[in-house]
């Protein structure tokens, strides 16, 4: 093993909790493995493992939740107080730094710790429960996800996500920011978003027709694009266009790429980041 | 920012921007440890104002740095005009890249990492056409896997790359602190006729570590005099930066540090 791989031994140490738990009980490493946990000092290995969860987390709850953050002062809980709960401490050890199973559970964790005795935050805030769920999405699509077994064709990415809201969350976010008198008041409305994680790890996400939720339905990799546009009654050239641009945002995984560049985020409905 | 005066400034906080513009002079330049939010009103008045620094992730210097972050990289750096660009003396992700500790950690300090290090920061320079200044980081715990000093690798580092030194005084004092080293001994270990540029900040403790840590926080009136102790030891610096960035940082804490520094390292 050359000192670049110990590196890695010592990294992976620190992001994978099961991992570490493991050689901490001195058992499952193979000889070369062996060589290096015999030249660190475990304890204080595992303390700054610890650490570095609790600061994972919280940088993503401090960035995604931040709408939750602003409205603390009214709710009377910060999202980023869930990570001092014994609850998160007893979930550190199973947890793997970037995983989205793990990310799964932590999110987990901060929907019970945010709608937890919520009801006098519903009366105050009626979407409160659309702005965890609006959150939660973008706090998830940050997880790596795994790799995407690679289909014939075009297929939907599985980091794809659909939120369904009853308000139109995404005209009143900015507003959440700046200090106001009246709670800003979204429309109730039903919306779609749709999330996707480009490969560079940006998530966007944009306004998702009926239209748009059936063409990524469509994309199962088995069929080509040319067969799925006639299927839904697409012109070609657009079908195609369109599927460029899912792609460039991450929303579309292709065998070969199908475009050779990517284009610019001139999809027709409004876009936001989180 | 000039040659010939030594510029003060702080890491830009976006959301205590308006004071920022309120103490320009106090502040010189800035650090930009994001890129500006699309959104952000305050942003085309920072970068009129200010000096810009580029001090962003671009990459691990472990490992060669694909087209996309080289890419990122020029973007900001010509977007900030940034006089050279910082980059952390860190590895923390694998190779493969299944695992990332997403936080600084140093490379363990060989002869096989120092040639990666050389290799891919001339790479990094070359494209953006910009010095590199490379910042020390601290270790927590006992790793006894080095085959040079960590001051040997950073003198041989920047001899061979052309890159120059980025010293954290609150990186050296926990250094110091969990090797069990005397500071001032450690500091002097360090290649510090190679600074060009000087951070100073404060450290907390954290239940997780047992004891202290990098944090956004003011630096003590002990690490105030460490980095007046060390400034007179460096005679190529360009820039003091207060490192501290974070959404938790209070209004008032730049401007009240940044005097105290100025006073104790006779820049007022």
């Amino acid at each position: 093993m050359n000192s670049r791989d110990a590196q890695d031994v010592i990294l992976r140490l620190l992001a994978d909790g099961p991992y570490r738990s493991t050689a901490m009980g001195g058992r499952g490493a193979d000889a070369e493995v062996a060589a290096v946990l015999a030249r660190v000092d475990l304890p204080a290995l595992d303390r700054f493992g610890r650490f570095l969860c609790r600061h994972y987390y919280r940088e993503r709850v401090v960035h995604y939740f931040k709408y939750c953050r602003a409205l603390a002062p009214l709710v009377g809980r910060s999202p980023e107080a869930a990570l001092k709960t014994e609850e998160f401490k007893a979930l550190m050890p199973g947890l793997i730094l970037g995983e989205r199973a793990s990310a799964q559970r932590v999110l987990d964790l901060l929907r019970r710790f945010l709608t937890a005795d919520a009801e006098p935050v519903r009366a105050k805030i009626p979407y409160w429960d659309d702005l965890i769920a609006y959150q939660g999405a973008f706090f998830l699509s940050d997880a790596v996800p795994s790799a995407q077994p690679l289909a014939p064709f075009p297929a939907r990415a599985e980091t794809t996500q659909f939120v369904e809201l009853g308000f139109d969350l995404p005209a009143v976010l900015p507003r959440l920011l700046r200090p106001f008198e009246e709670l800003p008041m979204p429309l109730r409305t039903p919306v779609r978003l749709l999330l996707a994680r480009s490969q560079h790890g940006e998530v966007t996400a944009i306004r998702c027709s009926d239209t748009l939720k059936t063409l990524l339905d469509s994309l199962t990799g088995e069929v080509a694009p040319a067969q799925v546009a006639a299927r839904l009654g697409v012109d070609a050239g657009s079908f195609e266009r369109t599927l460029r641009q899912l792609e460039s945002l991450g929303a579309v995984v292709a065998q070969e790429s199908f475009s050779s560049s990517h284009v610019g985020s001139d999809l027709p409905a409004a876009s936001a980041k989180g | 920012m000039g040659t010939d005066k030594i510029s003060v400034g702080a890491f830009y906080n976006p959301h205590l921007a308006e004071e920022i513009l309120a103490n320009h002079g106090l502040i010189e330049h800035l650090a930009m440890a994001d890129p500006p939010e699309k959104h952000d009103p305050h942003f085309p008045q920072i970068k009129q104002r200010f000096a810009l620094l580029l001090h962003d992730y671009i990459g691990q210097l472990a490992d060669a740095l694909s087209p996309h972050a080289l890419e990122r990289a020029r973007r900001l750096a010509d977007l900030y005009q940034s006089p050279w660009v910082a980059e952390h003396c860190q590895c923390v992700i694998t190779q493969d890249g299944r695992y990332n500790v997403d936080y600084v950690f140093p490379p363990v300090y060989t002869r096989e990492m120092l040639a990666r290090y050389i290799a891919n920061a001339r790479i990094l320079q070359e494209s953006l056409g910009r010095p590199l200044v490379l910042e020390q980081i601290p270790r927590y715990f006992r790793a006894d896997l080095d085959e040079i000093s960590e001051g040997d690798f950073l003198r041989e580092f920047f001899e061979a790359s052309g890159a120059t030194f980025l010293l954290d005084v609150a990186h050296a004092w926990l250094q110091a602190h969990y090797q069990g080293k005397e500071v001032r001994e450690y500091l002097l270990s360090l290649p510090l006729d190679q600074v060009t540029e000087l951070h100073v900040a404060g450290v907390t403790e954290y239940s997780d570590l047992q004891g202290p840590w990098i944090a956004p926080v003011e630096p003590s009136d002990e690490m105030l005099d460490l980095a007046a102790w060390v400034f007179e030891r460096i005679p190529r610096v360009r820039g003091v930066t207060f490192d501290a960035f974070s959404t938790i940082l209070q209004p008032g804490t730049i401007p009240r540090t940044l005097e105290r520094t100025r006073r104790r390292l006779g820049l007022a």
